[in-house]
């Protein structure tokens, strides 16, 4: 039987520089990883490389980070990554999740007039975190496994037990309530 | 904005939401609907479903006909927003339906489906599902699971003496441009709600496969939840 440390232990490992710490971040969120970077990259050596590249990443900043949690720190470092192989590598064609799902957003965020070049990433960010915080949990994982994790409307439908139609309509929903939000906050002024 | 840029936003979120969304897990979840709430009866949840919320906003007088095989029409309104959502604050568990009360339910109709009950006193809230990759929701008269309301006879169609009240919306941010069509309508002391959709160079056919499949549904006369027990 494969035992699965909890988080604190797998922190405690990086502090301790054992490399014991890679095995077990590996062993308990290893397949996530993986998903994240491939629904970017669709392409497996790269995915590989990518989170073993990321394992490094958390091994170099651990310490003196002590995340908590450990899942979506770990997460984060793979998908920035593999936004940045996919940018760099100009041999990759258009036919990612990553890509379709950006799309969907591209049209959401989409304005004649806007402010958007004004305002960061990050602080256009917090004003996302507002809408999340605002929506029901259910649309708010189906809006982050999308548009974050970016995956397809069949993975989402599965994990929630429902149709393919039903993700596609409450995902257009969220979108159409974002771009309202938006243009309240003044991320974009209004056609 | 560009989708390097959107993509920076969308990876600026607050962890806890990507923590929240990787760590969803359904399947944990029902388990824990079918132990956990009864054994400690102290958890308190609520639970989703899509409805149907002051249809009918018309606009343009737009609508779109079925013409069904016993003659009768079906008017589709376009509507703004034709799907709403609702938070059903009960304390539930679910279950799937067996081919056996399914034949009972809905004779040789191809629906799977799952039952909700109330975890108090037993008694089922409706039963949501799908039929030829429809989406299906049945609820009893006094249980909103379906928020739909007939509000108005210039809205509504007569289909074999029943009245259906269904429109259809345009989806023109999803990539294909998607078209969805739903209706509702009472089957004895039932509520019957369904929605269909796909790309609208599609939309002749899936507005009548989801009209079929309405006067299929009313063909049957009633839903009678009252056969399904927990």
């Amino acid at each position: 039987m494969v035992s699965i440390l909890e988080d604190r232990k797998i922190i405690e490992l990086f502090f301790e520089r054992s490399e014991q710490a890679i095995i077990e971040l590996s062993k308990k969120y290893g397949s996530v990883c993986s998903k994240v970077a491939f629904n970017i990259l669709n392409n497996k050596q790269d995915t590989e490389e990518c989170v073993n590249d990321a394992y490094l990443g958390t091994w170099n900043t651990i310490p003196p980070q002590n995340p908590n949690p450990l899942l979506s720190y770990v997460c984060r470092i793979v998908r920035n990554l593999a936004i940045k192989k996919y940018h760099s590598n100009t041999a990759t064609k258009r036919n990612s999740i990553y890509d379709v799902a950006l799309d969907e957003l591209e049209e959401c965020f989409s304005s004649s007039a806007s402010v958007e070049e004004e305002l960061n990433a990050v602080e256009t960010a917090r004003i996302i975190d507002n809408f999340l915080e605002s929506l029901e949990q259910k649309n708010r994982i189906m809006f982050v496994r999308r548009y974050w994790h970016s995956d397809s409307i069949d993975d989402i439908a599965k994990l929630f037990h429902t149709s393919n139609h039903n993700i596609s309509v409450r995902l257009s929903r969220t979108r159409k309530k974002l771009r309202k939000h938006l243009i309240k906050e003044g991320v974009l002024y209004e056609k | 904005m560009k989708n390097k840029s959107i993509s920076e936003t969308i990876s600026n979120i607050n962890p806890k939401y990507i923590n929240e969304a990787t760590t969803y897990n359904t399947d944990e979840k029902k388990i824990v609907y079918h132990t956990q709430w009864v054994k400690f009866g102290t958890v308190a949840a609520c639970l989703a479903f899509m409805v149907a919320l002051s249809i009918m906003i018309i606009f343009g007088g737009a609508e779109q006909v079925a013409n069904l095989d016993n003659g009768d029409t079906i008017k589709f309104i376009k509507t703004e927003q034709g799907l709403g959502e609702s938070d059903i604050a009960f304390w539930i568990e679910t279950r799937d339906l067996n081919e056996n009360e399914i034949k009972m339910l809905f004779g040789d109709l191809p629906v799977n489906a799952y039952a909700l009950f109330n975890v108090e006193n037993g008694s089922i809230l409706g039963i949501e599902g799908e039929v030829n990759g429809m989406r299906l929701v049945v609820s009893g008269m006094d249980v909103s699971l379906v928020d739909a309301v007939i509000d108005g006879e210039e809205n509504t169609s007569n289909v074999d003496g029943v009245s259906v009240n269904a429109g259809y919306f345009i989806d023109d941010t999803s990539r294909g441009k998607n078209i969805i069509y739903y209706a509702t309508f009472s089957l004895g002391e039932s509520i019957v709600y369904v929605v269909h959709a796909g790309t609208k160079d599609k939309s002749e056919k899936v507005k009548n496969e989801i009209a079929d499949m309405i006067l299929k549904l009313i063909e049957l006369r009633e839903i009678n939840l009252n056969q399904i027990s927990k």
